[in-house]
Formats: structure tokens, C-alpha cells, sequence
């Protein structure tokens, strides 16, 4: 019953701030990742290990391998900060973080190169890969679970 | 590589994937995928997952494809400014290129620059007028 209501509460993000952070700070939401992203470093650090999807990722980039190296980058840098939700991506959960790159990272958004700062990033972690499902810059602003907005 | 269930869909596998009509976007466009290139492909939605090391791999035969295909596409445009009577020199001395580079790009000796490829089709459009258009901006800076 709790737990479900936790998932209902976490996939509808319609709460105002005052509302999110008292359902943060009595535990309906979690503040924390699902996945320890020290773990999740551990596991990404072999060259094999991160995968990215082409639809919600490669096509940001003007070519695979800065697609790979953008993602290397953004995985070593990646801060529990950042965190903004855990969504359960039927049978998956993905942990979701609001990258904020400095320097900002290059994208290919409508087919001219733009530098972006902000970045929506959504992973799920297995035994021995990370699936990066999505990473491209943010579409429209997100508030983090420590309850920082993060703008486009 | 194990096989993974596919976290776009959550239910097809992902296995790796070599088969002819796939294409990629490569800096300015999209570039055929070798048939022989096997890509790590969801077997229900469609979805491509790549790893660093494949990503770095699929760079190299990309490259080497875009590259062909700019020097298609380069030698494509001169010869329909050929086939309009524009001498060759001409187009160099207004693209402000030294003169034979043209020739080594129709040769394949040098891979054009996108950039030359997008002038080539401008020009190709409708020669006369735009390379008139060239000489009189060249010759407004000259005076």
C-alpha cells in the first residue's frame, strides 16, 4: 500500500514546491537514487559497460563517438545533487539527474550545433552494463529532489 | 555481448544486428551504416544501443563513408558546372582556392570540405547568375 503510493506520488509530478518538499521530507518521495551512483561509476568505468540508446541519446550528437565521450564524461562528473527522481519504466527503474555540464556539452538539436548546460539524463543499472536511455539537453525545467530548479 | 532486454521497450532483447539500409547522422548528414557492421538492435522496437568502444568503431567506417560521399557529391556539382560552361579556374579563383584543387577533388586525391560541397551546390543552381554575384562582391571589397 505505501509502496504504492509512493510510486502514484513519484510518477505525478503535479505537487507544488512546499507540497513536494513535505512529501519529501516524510518520505513519499525519494530523496535518494535508487541506484548508488558510486556503483554505477564502478560499472561504467569499463569501455563495454555503458550503452547508449540512438533515439534518446546519439542523435544529440554530430557523431557516435562524441556521444560516447560526452556520456563518459557526464558518468565521471555526475553528483548525487543532481538526482531528481527514480521512474519505473516497466519492469525497469531508471534513476533520472539534471546534468549540468561546465563546460557545457555540444548537441545537435534541430540539425545546428547548440552548447548546452543543462542535461536530462535517465539510466538503469544491470549486473554489468549501464543503459543510458536517455541523454540530451533538457527540454523544459526540472527541480531536483533536493529541490533546485535546473532551466533549460 | 550477453543478452539484454531492451530498456526502451522493457520487453524485446537486444542482439547484434548486421544488415544493409540502416543509416546514421554523421556531422552534416546521414551516411549508410556497412551492411557487415553489426549493431547491438532491440528485436521488438527497433531501438540501437551502443556501447564506447562500438560507438569509436562506427566513427571510423562513418568517416570514411562521409567522406566518400563528399567527394560524390563535390564531383556531382562540377560536373553540372562543367555541363553549364563554367571553367574550373574560374569557380577556384572565386571560392579562393588554389588552382588545380578542384581537379584533386574530382580525382579523390582530397576529401572536400563540407563547407566547399555547400558552396559547389549553391553554385550549381543557377551558375551564371551566382558566380556574377561572387565577382561583384569580391570586386565591392576590392574598390
Amino acid at each position: 500500500m505505501g509502496a504504492n503510493r509512493t510510486t502514484r506520488i513519484q510518477k505525478r509530478r503535479i505537487f507544488p514546491l512546499p507540497v513536494r518538499l513535505y512529501l519529501v521530507q516524510s518520505g513519499r518521495v525519494a530523496r535518494t537514487p535508487h541506484f548508488n551512483l558510486t556503483e554505477v561509476k564502478d560499472v561504467a568505468a569499463s569501455p563495454d559497460a555503458i550503452l547508449l540508446s540512438k533515439t534518446r541519446a546519439r542523435v544529440f550528437f554530430a557523431t557516435p563517438r562524441l556521444a560516447a565521450e560526452a556520456a563518459i564524461r557526464m558518468l565521471r562528473e555526475l553528483t548525487e545533487s543532481a538526482f531528481v527522481e527514480t521512474k519505473f519504466q516497466n519492469p525497469d527503474i531508471c534513476d533520472v539527474y539534471a546534468y549540468q555540464a561546465t563546460p557545457p556539452i555540444t548537441a545537435m538539436v534541430a540539425g545546428a550545433e547548440m552548447a548546452c548546460r543543462a542535461w536530462y539524463v535517465k539510466f538503469t543499472l544491470l549486473p554489468e552494463h549501464v543503459l543510458l536511455v536517455s541523454f540530451h539537453p533538457l527540454e523544459q525545467p526540472i527541480r531536483t529532489a533536493r529541490g533546485k530548479k535546473v532551466t533549460p | 555481448m550477453k543478452k539484454l532486454r531492451c530498456a526502451q521497450c522493457g520487453k524485446g532483447t537486444i542482439r547484434p544486428v548486421a544488415s544493409p539500409g540502416r543509416r546514421e547522422w554523421y556531422k552534416t548528414m546521414e551516411v549508410e551504416v556497412p551492411a557487415d557492421f553489426a549493431i547491438p538492435t532491440c528485436d521488438r522496437c527497433g531501438e540501437e544501443w551502443l556501447s564506447v568502444r562500438q560507438s569509436q568503431a562506427l566513427d571510423g567506417v562513418l568517416e570514411t563513408g562521409y567522406t566518400a560521399e563528399l567527394v560524390r557529391l563535390a564531383s556531382q556539382q562540377l560536373a553540372k558546372l562543367a555541363g553549364a560552361a563554367v571553367e574550373q579556374k574560374r569557380i577556384e579563383h572565386l571560392l579562393g582556392l588554389s588552382q588545380g584543387y578542384l581537379s584533386h577533388v574530382k580525382a579523390g586525391r582530397h576529401a572536400p570540405s563540407p563547407m566547399l560541397v555547400a558552396e559547389l551546390v549553391l553554385l550549381a543552381k543557377d551558375p551564371e547568375r551566382r558566380l556574377k554575384e561572387l565577382e561583384a562582391f569580391w570586386k565591392r571589397r576590392a574598390a
